[in-house]
């Protein structure tokens, strides 16, 4: 079994921190004059448009509030904040109030990021300290299916833009006490709230040690979710495979917490990241789990045959083509000869070609609206490959593995991956155009290698093949065993909790 | 570092590829044609392929011979001649004319077994005449003449009437030089008024040459007594004055019982066990206890007589298809030198057994 | 422990099973043939019960010192300056393998499928390829064997199709050919087949389990490469007649070339390139073992640097010479040396072990 070491892959990260941090500007405190304390922040934020003021003076208050009025809830504020005070008879003003979250603030630097996050600051006259009023305005994206995770059977719901909304996605259906969230606030500029989901009961808690020591230690302006956390946290940022899984469905973050991986959400963005994962787990799809166990088995070995050919066809067409004809059978190689004889460019360039045009045609349908975007599909795909084929540039042979290569590269249920597996295929192109097979192997056993090495958060990315765990692979990687048999956690995140299933399946006797 | 990375990796694109060999730029051959007669002049052809598309089949471009003093000088010459370099590692047939191997066959297949780019699953076929016409003649029906002599073994080495042999199983005995076993090869004859060849039989060979002869249907005897079915076998028989009767061999057994005493010669007992059905018996009553005894009884001594004439034909041939040697070899390594095979062989004692039983008359398939 | 990261007996199985097979796996049956004819396989067997006699030796005398390597307790036995000569003696031995593998790769190679591509070419690419795995630590180095392990099954998928062909007869009567020339197979098998157990004094310490399931690791190891090779040698004796493997350096390969699958013909040219990462894995073992010498010998902290220095060494030895039959006149010699390192050595260290009393104190 693997020990776990931690930090020794990743020692940038420790050092990132620390003494960098500017230091807080010296404002001094508030003062117990509420008009001062706000002209005081007013001129610390500069005059911005939407910052709003207000003053009160009811019976026993006497005060200012301060809010951005783009993102607070006036409903809100007169409901609960203006009509309470102006109606309170009691001696403390602020036992009055009937907002649900407060919180006294002192440090006017505090004050300020509790203005940003959509507070509303009240000011009374005769007190040193502002009342932050959590009366944030929340606007909503109807909670809809993520479009590049779409299943057949199974929930529909996605994650959305705002934090809350996600968590309370999560505890809606975890309802577990052990389900714990931890915030952190990151981005000096943007203040994004990161939020850290993990199961306490499960994941491991040297992991979720590292990872809060990761997200700690990011320092920075912005903070831009999910692509700035994710090469913030990521073991190796260089490797073409992804170390994170990137969901946007609740259904798949709730398996994975409680697989004893550790969920990543940042304000702002649908997507939650998840580590650590095995480059299996990002071959998975919530289809597999409501799928029946033998459909379920062959299209993920379906999906795993795909990444290989996504890979080595474009290399092994151009080996066979160029250096090694006689692994051809006979039959076979006088079609493949009528097709490229008349072609004027090496089999290397021919494919290289077409590949680049495929990932061209990609790249333009993908931000095109829908209707335009399948036009350009069905012109680029269609229209030119024949016309490529009937004015002789390119042979039958290259459009046919071109385009096998490049379906089966969308197979993989990770956008992520599937960009992953299309990269690879470039390198592996030119060593099998200058060595046969053997280049091709030599690129092969690269990446095996790297994929031997990469850990995802201090575990080994490629468990269960390496390290080699027959019951790991057999239970969940290769074949989808039927619910009942997953008697135990996948080991690759370390889980503290192995149990997951106690005889479901011995049915109470009639 | 991965500046020097990035450096010899430019250089190694710069420099190319050493081994590339385009599948465009290269004359693939399926099938080739050997004419030596005489062992200082060796005439190699080569047939040419042309790849058909949807209006025109795949055909023969282009047939082109050259003579050498070796096969590889000959390819070389070759080479000289045709548009692209010939690439011999497709080459499914080769033929070798009957009057080429009178002499040791060896030195014409050294290259081509050895060489690590010739196919060791291409067929052998031995050619009654000359090997160069046979793809230079036109072929009704078949434009490409190296497939349709492929296919035309295969099926006939799936009917059991030449032996299934490659150019790795035929060259496996030549090295045997305790003859313990023998080669042999099927020969084809062409006919030229039906523009078609023709499976004549197989040629057997003792020691690297030719040493004789055998008709398909006594081929078919040999294969069977050697256990080595097809997929079908068929025999036909006279049953009785005019008429005829043609048999399948479904199931056989063979037994081989080698007496190796230590004073005195060697000899066999070969005992067959086999069951048949009948697909053509016109006179019929196959359904009668007593018809199909006799006819057992019939069929098993006609099997058994044609084997013991085929067995006469190879011990007068000198080669010992069936492995005998070899057999006897396995049992008792030292008695066998003793005996010096080239001379025992012939004069061995070979007793044939044969049990036939019919198994079914009704439908035949 | 010097190095965090340890294996498990799982991977100490494989790491020796890939040490040992490597450019052996398709020469075997030649290489026995010279010496024993058609009952090579036999020898094979022979030689594989001999190594495990060695394993033993060597399982007893590192299993006294659970916590060293061989460098590190090779001076507590015979003293600090046979020891040193003995670990420079060992790191020159798997540097020697090192290059012989690669140059017997690179040879084969160029016959089979890329004559005209200079050696230097991919004497670099290997060594490129393996340097970069063999900088990494042990575990690593593991998890990428038993990955390249699965490739071991295509073996049987090549082999199946031929059985109808097997000549059983040209094996006939098994070991007729005599005592004398089985032992003659025997001892012409270690450097190229079985060389590879020897890790074991190296990998002990950074092993975890019990002391008998390092030995099962290591015994059971070498019988899998006992039985693979004695499979292949006996395919190629059964498919070869005795005078025709004479003629096939590589019997292995042609047996393959003749099988055909649906799709795919000429499976020799595959198989050459699965061997190919055969030879990888145990350059990679090798290079990192003797890299791990070198390390000890500079008391250096970390197995790279001196892993670079080697690797950069390894090329031009390898390429030296392209010459087959010279290629071959050195294996021989290499054999002979082996046997003093992989037998002898051990053998007589216990014996000082016994005698002196020495073990590990603080175990």
């Amino acid at each position: 079994m693997a020990v776990w070491r931690s930090g020794e892959d990743d020692p940038l990260s420790l050092t990132a921190g620390g003494n960098t941090k500017p230091q807080s500007n010296d404002s001094s405190l508030f003062s117990l004059s509420a008009a001062e304390n706000t002209k005081q922040l007013i001129d610390l934020l500069g005059k911005s448009g939407d910052l709003k003021e207000r003053t009160f003076s009811y019976e026993k208050a006497e005060g200012r509030l301060l809010y951005f009025e783009t993102i607070v809830d006036s409903g809100r504020i007169e409901e609960s904040i203006l009509r309470p005070l102006s109606e309170t008879d009691m001696q403390n003003v602020e036992e009055a109030l009937t907002v649900l979250e407060r919180e006294e603030i002192a440090d006017p630097d505090k004050a300020i990021a509790a203005l940003m996050q959509g507070k509303v600051l009240l000011f009374l006259e005769g007190r040193s300290v502002c009342i932050a009023c959590g009366v944030e305005t929340f606007f909503l994206r109807s909670i809809m299916e993520p479009a590049n995770e779409k299943v057949i059977r199974g929930s529909h719901d996605g994650f959305v833009e705002n934090l809350n909304t996600n968590i309370a996605l999560i505890r809606e259906r975890l309802k577990s006490p052990g389900l714990m969230i931890e915030y952190v606030q990151l981005g000096q500029k943007t203040n994004t709230r990161v939020a850290i989901i993990y199961e306490k009961e499960i994941a491991n808690p040297e992991l979720v040690e590292e990872l809060k020591r990761r997200v700690n230690s990011i320092d920075m302006d912005m903070m831009f979710d999910p692509g700035f956390l994710e090469d913030m946290v990521e073991d190796s940022t260089l490797s073409p495979f992804p170390q994170v899984l990137n969901t946007e469905r609740p259904d798949r973050a709730i398996a994975n917490i409680m697989d004893g991986r550790i969920a990543l959400f940042g304000d702002g963005s649908p997507t939650c990241i998840i580590m650590p994962v095995t480059f299996f787990a990002l071959y998975q799809s919530p289809d597999d789990y409501n799928a029946r166990t033998i459909p379920g088995s062959f299209y993920r070995l379906l999906r795993f045959l795909s990444f290989l050919i996504a890979i080595l066809m474009p290399g092994l067409y151009i080996a066979i083509v160029g250096f090694h004809l006689e692994v051809l059978p006979a039959d076979l190689i006088l079609t493949i000869k009528g097709g490229v004889q008349t072609v004027p460019f090496p089999p290397i360039f021919e494919v290289l070609a077409m590949e680049t045009a495929i990932e061209i045609i990609r790249e333009a349908g993908v931000r095109l609206p829908t209707p335009i975007g399948q036009t350009i599909g069905i012109v680029g795909g269609l229209i030119i490959g024949d016309a490529v084929v009937s004015a002789g540039f390119a042979s039958r042979t290259t459009v046919i593995v071109v385009a096998v290569t490049a379906i089966s590269s969308f197979v993989a249920p990770s956008a992520e991956m599937s960009t992953a597996t299309r990269l690879i295929r470039f390198p592996l192109m030119i060593l099998a155009s200058l060595f046969g097979f053997y280049g091709l192997m030599f690129g092969v056993v690269l990446i095996a290698m790297h994929l031997c090495k990469l850990e995802s958060l201090g575990r080994p990315y490629f468990a269960p093949l390496a390290p080699f765990r027959l019951k790991d692979m057999l239970r969940d990687t290769f074949i989808k065993q039927p619910a009942w048999k997953k008697k135990t956690r996948p080991l690759d995140s370390h889980p503290i909790r192995e149990g997951a299933e106690f005889g479901s399946r011995e049915w109470v006797k009639k | 570092m991965k500046k020097w990375i990035g450096l010899g990796l430019s250089c190694l694109l710069l420099a190319g590829c050493w081994d590339e060999r385009q599948l465009k730029e290269r004359s693939i051959i399926f099938g080739a044609a050997i004419d030596a007669p005489s062992k200082e002049e060796i005439a190699f052809t080569v047939a040419i392929p042309e790849p058909g598309n949807e209006q025109k089949p795949a055909s023969t471009k282009q047939v082109i011979s050259a003579t050498g003093r070796t096969v590889r000088e000959s390819t070389r010459k070759i080479d000289r001649k045709a548009s692209a370099v010939v690439e011999i590692g497709k080459m499914r047939v080769l033929l070798i004319s009957k009057e080429s191997i009178q002499h040791d066959i060896y030195p014409l297949l050294d290259d081509l077994y050895r060489n690590a780019r010739s196919p060791l699953n291409a067929k052998i076929i031995i050619t009654e005449g000359k090997a160069e016409p046979f793809f230079r003649n036109e072929i009704e029906g078949e434009p490409l003449y190296s497939t349709y002599y492929h296919t035309l073994i295969e099926s006939a080495e799936d009917s059991t009437m030449v032996p299934n042999t490659n150019l790795q199983r035929f060259a496996s005995p030549l090295f045997d030089k305790s003859d313990g076993e023998a080669a042999m090869a099927p020969l084809i004859t062409f006919n030229k008024e039906e523009k078609m060849a023709e499976v004549k039989g197989t040629a057997l060979f003792n020691d690297r040459r030719i040493a004789g002869e055998l008709s398909v249907a006594e081929t078919t005897v040999l294969l069977l007594m050697n256990d080595e079915k097809g997929k079908d076998a068929t025999l036909t028989f006279p049953m009785g004055k005019e008429e005829n009767m043609t048999i399948r061999i479904e199931k056989m057994k063979r037994k081989m019982k080698l007496h190796m005493p230590k004073d005195g010669p060697a000899s066999v007992d070969l005992s067959y066990q086999l069951s048949y059905r009948v697909t053509d018996y016109p006179p019929g009553h196959l359904e009668e206890q007593k018809v199909v005894k006799k006819v057992n009884k019939k069929i098993s001594d006609e099997i058994k007589q044609s084997m013991d004439k085929t067995m006469d034909k190879i011990k007068e041939a000198e080669s010992d298809i069936l492995g005998i040697g070899l057999s006897m070899s396995a049992k008792d390594p030292d008695r066998f030198k003793q005996l010096k095979w080239e001379n025992a062989y012939p004069e061995l004692n070979v007793k044939i057994h044969v049990k036939a039983e019919i198994i079914e008359s009704g439908i035949t398939f | 422990m010097k190095s965090p990261a340890t294996i498990s007996p799982v991977q100490l199985f494989f790491i020796i099973l890939q040490t040992q097979i490597g450019i052996g796996l398709i020469s075997i049956p030649y290489t026995v043939q010279e010496g024993a004819g058609k009952d090579g396989w036999i020898s094979i067997l022979l030689a594989g019960l001999f190594v495990q006699g060695g394993i033993a030796v060597i399982w007893l005398l590192s299993s006294r010192f659970p916590g060293l390597t061989f460098y590190d307790f090779a001076p507590l036995l015979v003293g600090k300056i046979i020891g040193t000569v003995l670990t420079m003696m060992y790191m020159l031995f798997f540097f020697v393998m090192v290059c012989y593998q690669l140059s017997v790769f690179l040879a084969i190679s160029s016959n089979w499928a890329f004559p005209r591509t200079p050696h230097v070419v991919f004497a670099v690419l290997t060594v490129a390829v393996s340097v970069y795995l063999a900088k990494e630590n042990l575990r690593i180095i593991g998890r990428f064997h038993i990955l390249a392990s699965f490739l071991l099954v295509s073996i049987i998928f090549v082999l199946l199709p031929l059985i109808p062909h097997f000549e059983m007869r040209y094996l006939l009567p098994f070991a007729s050919n005599g005592v004398e020339d089985i032992m003659k197979g025997v001892g012409k098998t270690f450097n190229t087949a079985f060389a590879g157990f020897e890790l074991l004094l190296w990998l002990y310490p950074f092993t975890e389990g019990s002391k008998t399931a390092k030995w099962k690791a290591v015994a059971g190891a070498n019988a899998a490469t006992s039985i693979i090779y004695a499979i292949l040698a006996f395919a190629s004796s059964a498919i070869f007649s005795p005078e025709e493997i004479k003629v096939v350096p590589e019997p292995v390969l042609y047996i393959i070339k003749e099988a055909e699958l649906i799709v795919v013909e000429r499976i020799d040219l595959l198989f050459l390139t699965v061997w190919a990462v055969f030879v990888l894995t145990t350059m990679i073992s090798y290079l990192y073992v003797a890299s791990t010498g070198l390390t000890h010998l500079l008391k250096a902290k970390e197995h790279k640097k001196s892993l670079y220095v080697l690797a950069v060494l390894v090329i031009p030895v390898a390429i030296a010479t392209e010459n087959r039959m010279e290629l071959m006149r050195i294996g021989d010699k290499i054999n002979s040396v082996s046997i003093i390192l992989l037998f002898v050595i051990p053998a007589f260290l216990l014996m000082v072990a016994l005698i002196r009393k020495k073990r590990e104190e603080s175990v």
